[in-house]
């Protein structure tokens, strides 16, 4: 209504005109252009190789589901792809909530380190954690395993007792993966959470179990559901896992077929496509019903004040469960990658006669592999640079609920959450099939890596920097506009430098997430272009197993370089910032 | 045989020999090296036209490949290149399995990008269908003018490093010697073989190939609850870590690899074997045309050849080439690509998926 006032009160106003200084299309028609500019610009990105697939997929009278169907064990497939996706967010709910609430309970002298342990997982990219845990626990030479069977009772044993190369090892794996974001939601709406009534209820003398299932959990409903939501689409799209552990078990799940699909030529992307259409198809439902169950997104950004005290009981038991954590998902495969990386080869021995640095020296003077390193560090950085600024006016755009037409922001807020609804590796698969194509042909070259970077990340750039400007509040900007300032002077000068931290962290987590990306560049990598997880997938292929850990413990090590500076450059420990 | 880790299937005389083979050795044995053959074909240019090739290639100053042979084979191939061709450095960038003509094809359909010049594949059905479609170049330049007609596909594709597929095992795990593909079916074996899945259509063609020479064995074998491996140097790693025993299908060159690191690792070559050649070609949209014909000529030559063959790892159509292992003392089948048909191959694949199941 105001905006509507406005629009009119300014074409009534003598010497308003329509056009120069002041006038109605500079003051609302060149700034609404701009955000649907922008609203175009990423609706393109994020629109156009969804669209294009899904009419792939229903082209030719739906031929391509035909296709499907005639695959062999597709319904084996699909089941799966379903019990993975669930089984998976279910133990990742259980693990991070658990570990939100043992966080909560931690002694003040080891809480600061306590509760980011948690967060450590994140550091460790995927591929090398899954790697590291096929060293750890392949059947008949994971160390693991060959530990175990040394213990009486297992010392009968010709292998396991763990089978890594089995749907219930996906499933851990997967689940451990997943639990550190369960946990970055939940304990966030931990600590915001007054704890009067679990006071209340101690007092009445309920233990902490009973406290932790009547009173915490509960009222932790919101966290847990959002959390779930996210994991399951995490899990209905995991592929490292299934890709890496699944092959020699003869696993396979829907993100998988669609990855051998790029193996053969010529490709089949109608197959693809109908292959994505089910879990396309369950991501937007996921995201819909949360958006039905939580309403709008602004209500759960906490920013009142926390209780004043903190009455939770502390207990060291809590520190033991997330040292615990911290061992079996960090600090074990890391060690079995360092053990692999010096070792001549992989050997079923838990003591090798010689140790070598003959696979480090291969790997850093391997052209094609370092030329890969510099690659994921250089599209990342540039993907960073392209989505910070990009993010930020989305968000900015998604909370201006009276400047920009509704439609528009409608759009830019279905376009920040479709990344996160489609799963990288089927996304990849359409940013494979539009960009090798006129008439944007960039197959082939670095571009269409920063392009699928961009794409994937928009949704979480968004969100993140959205939190931060809610966070920050309108009245700072609004105060610098009362004042006089420009609209440029008042981004640059007044709401940027309140949000810089926040920015870090944005920043700083999607260097990990695209440094370790590793779904979507294996599918749009060309045999020249690729990246360090493109490389380290050729090398597992290619079995050089000694390779594959000294790449991984290379993408750890770059991993931390790009947080520190990130944190840096921010001021501050960014992931302080994550919630 | 050069290396004493291979162990041979020393029950009986061979029982018969490829013909194929035995011709093309004998085709190979015969050819005269000099100038008299380099006329009669058209892989022949003058020497003045040769040198003008080199010149545009060093301008070029790169040349990229795409193999799909061992890691070890590849770093032979790149530093005995580079060292007899200054001013020409050779990227090779390894990539297995069917996925090499997967991103050729793909980079035939996007001409803008810098990709392969050349490659080293074991496909070749598909590359004697772009012979016909017109995709690759013929080779040129002296070596290339001296190879034997009998060794090419089409006139284009060199076939190169002619090698046996392989058994290997284990051996702190299988005390009693593998001689032959009826051992992988002992009961203590069961849950502790590998083989490679179904990668590559060489693969398929070797399934096929053991499943028709030894009625019987295949369905016994899948009941062993074979661990499949999405390369051969996955499967003989794993074999060497003892992740499984014994592998079904492997090559020299992967198994050497491992014999280097002194791994407790035996490889054995079935009598009779089956096995197959590379193909080297050179695709008609490369960047580096001039670099690409250099290369290819490089592969051809002794020098090329002794890189590709190693100590003893392969054979060489070409006399002269030191280590090239002697196919007359092998027997060794190759596949005879003009009876391979994609539906034979594809029917296959619907028996073997069945067997062990997809993938």
């Amino acid at each position: 209504m105001a905006h509507g006032d406005s629009l009119m009160a300014s074409a009534g106003s003598p010497g308003r005109a329509w056009w120069g200084p002041g006038g109605l299309v500079r003051r609302e028609a060149v700034p609404q252009l701009a955000w649907v500019l922008l609203a175009l610009a990423v609706g393109f990105l994020v629109l156009w190789p969804v669209l294009q697939l899904q009419w792939r997929a229903f082209a030719e009278g739906g031929s391509a589901f035909s296709r499907l169907m005639a695959l062999p064990r597709i319904g084996t497939t699909l089941t799966t792809t379903v019990v993975l996706a669930v089984l998976s967010s279910l133990l990742a709910v259980v693990i991070g909530t658990l570990l939100a609430w043992c966080a909560s309970m931690l002694p003040q002298r080891v809480r600061r380190v306590g509760e980011l342990a948690p967060l450590l997982p994140l550091v460790v990219p995927a591929v090398a954690a899954v790697t590291g845990w096929i060293f750890l626990l392949s059947p008949r030479v994971g160390y693991l395993n060959m530990l175990l069977r040394s213990l009486p009772g297992l010392d009968g044993l010709e292998e396991g007792p763990f089978n890594i190369y089995s749907v219930t090892g996906i499933i851990i794996i997967t689940g451990m993966l997943l639990s550190s974001f369960v946990y970055v939601f939940v304990f966030t709406g931990l600590k915001n959470m007054g704890q009067e009534l679990e006071a209340a209820a101690a007092a009445c003398g309920a233990s902490p179990a009973m406290r932790f299932f009547t009173i915490t959990l509960p009222l932790l409903r919101p966290s847990i559901i959002f959390a779930t939501g996210v994991v399951f689409l995490l899990g209905l799209g995991q592929f490292t896992a299934p890709l890496l552990l699944g092959r020699t078990a003869k696993i396979d799940v829907l993100t998988t077929e669609m990855f051998y699909l790029t193996e053969r030529f010529p490709i089949d992307f109608g197959l693809g496509a109908a292959l994505g259409s089910p879990i396309l198809v369950l991501g937007l439902m996921v995201v819909l019903m949360q958006k039905l169950a939580l309403g709008e997104q602004r209500r759960f950004v906490v920013v009142s004040a926390r209780s004043k005290y903190n009455l939770r009981e502390t207990r060291w038991w809590a520190a033991v469960v997330i040292g615990l954590y911290l061992l079996v998902t960090t600090v074990l495969p890391l060690l079995a990658l360092i053990y692999v990386s010096v070792s001549p080869f992989w050997t079923g021995s838990l003591i090798v006669p010689e140790l070598t640095l003959r696979h480090w020296s291969s790997v850093l003077g391997n052209k094609g592999l370092v030329d890969a390193i510099w690659t994921s560090v250089a599209t990342s950085v540039i993907g960073i640079a392209i989505l910070i600024p990009l993010g930020f006016f989305m968000a900015f755009a998604l909370l201006q609920s009276t400047r920009i037409a509704k439609p528009v922001r409608m759009a830019i807020d279905l376009f920040a959450t479709l990344p996160i609804a489609v799963p990288a590796s089927l996304m990849g698969f359409g940013l494979l099939f539009v960009y090798s194509q006129p008439p944007i042909q960039i197959y082939g070259t670095t571009a269409v890596l920063v392009v699928t970077y961009v794409t994937l990340m928009l949704g979480h750039s968004t969100r993140l920097q959205f939190t931060t400007l809610v966070a920050t509040g309108q009245e700072f900007l609004e105060a610098s506009k009362a004042s006089g300032a420009g609209p440029m002077r008042s981004l640059f000068q007044v709401l940027l430098p309140m949000c810089r931290k926040g920015i870090a962290a944005t920043a700083a987590l999607t260097f990990v997430l695209l440094f370790h990306e590793f779904s979507a560049s294996l599918m749009v990598r060309s045999a020249r272009t690729q990246v360090i997880g493109s490389v380290m997938y050729d090398v597992w292929a290619g079995g050089i197993y000694s390779q594959v850990a000294v790449l991984a413990l290379i993408m750890v090590v770059v991993t931390v370089i790009g947080v520190c500076i990130a944190g840096w450059l921010g001021g501050t420990d960014p992931t302080q910032q994550k919630g | 045989m050069k290396n004493s880790q291979f162990g041979s299937s020393n029950g009986r005389a061979p029982q018969r020999r490829a013909v194929v083979l035995a011709a093309m050795l004998a085709l190979g044995a015969a050819l005269p090296s000099g100038h008299a053959l380099a006329q009669a074909n058209s892989r022949n240019v003058p020497a003045a036209e040769w040198a003008k090739i080199q010149e545009a290639a060093r301008k070029e100053g790169k040349v990229v490949v795409y193999a799909t042979m061992g890691p070890a084979v590849h770093d032979r191939i790149v530093e005995a290149f580079n060292a007899n061709n200054p001013g020409i450095k050779m990227e090779l960038v390894r990539i297995v399995g069917s996925a090499l003509t997967a991103k050729v094809e793909q980079e035939r359909l996007a001409p803008n990008v810098a990709g392969g010049d050349m490659m080293l594949t074991a496909d070749i059905r598909w590359a004697s269908d772009a012979v016909k479609k017109g995709y690759l170049k013929t080779p040129v330049g002296p070596a290339a003018a001296a190879w034997p007609d009998a060794w090419m596909r089409g006139g284009q594709v060199a076939l190169v490093a002619p090698t046996p597929w392989v058994i290997h095992y284990n051996t702190n795990l299988v005390k009693t010697p593998i001689t032959g593909y009826q051992d992988l079916l002992r009961p203590e074996l069961a849950g502790k073989v590998g083989g490679t899945s179904l990668v590559a259509e060489v693969v398929t063609l070797f399934y096929k190939w053991v499943d028709e020479t030894n009625p019987g064995f295949m369905e016994k074998f899948a009941a062993q609850k074979v661990k499949m491996y999405p390369s051969t140097v996955a499967s003989a790693n794993s074999t060497a870590s003892g992740e499984i025993a014994a592998g079904i299908f492997s090559v020299i060159p992967v198994d050497n690899a491992l014999h280097a690191q002194k791994a407790p690792f035996k490889t054995v070559i079935p009598n009779p074997s089956y096995g197959f050649a590379y193909g080297a070609a050179i695709v008609s949209w490369a960047k580096n045309p001039n670099a690409a014909l250099v290369a290819q000529d490089f592969i051809m030559s002794v020098k090329g050849q002794a890189a590709l063959v190693g100590n003893g790892e392969a054979g060489s159509p070409i006399p002269g080439v030191a280590g090239s292992l002697d196919l007359s003392k092998v027997n060794l089948q190759l596949i005879d690509w003009d009876k391979v048909t994609p539906e034979a191959v594809k029917a296959y694949e619907t028996r073997w998926n069945t067997l062990f199941g997809a993938r």
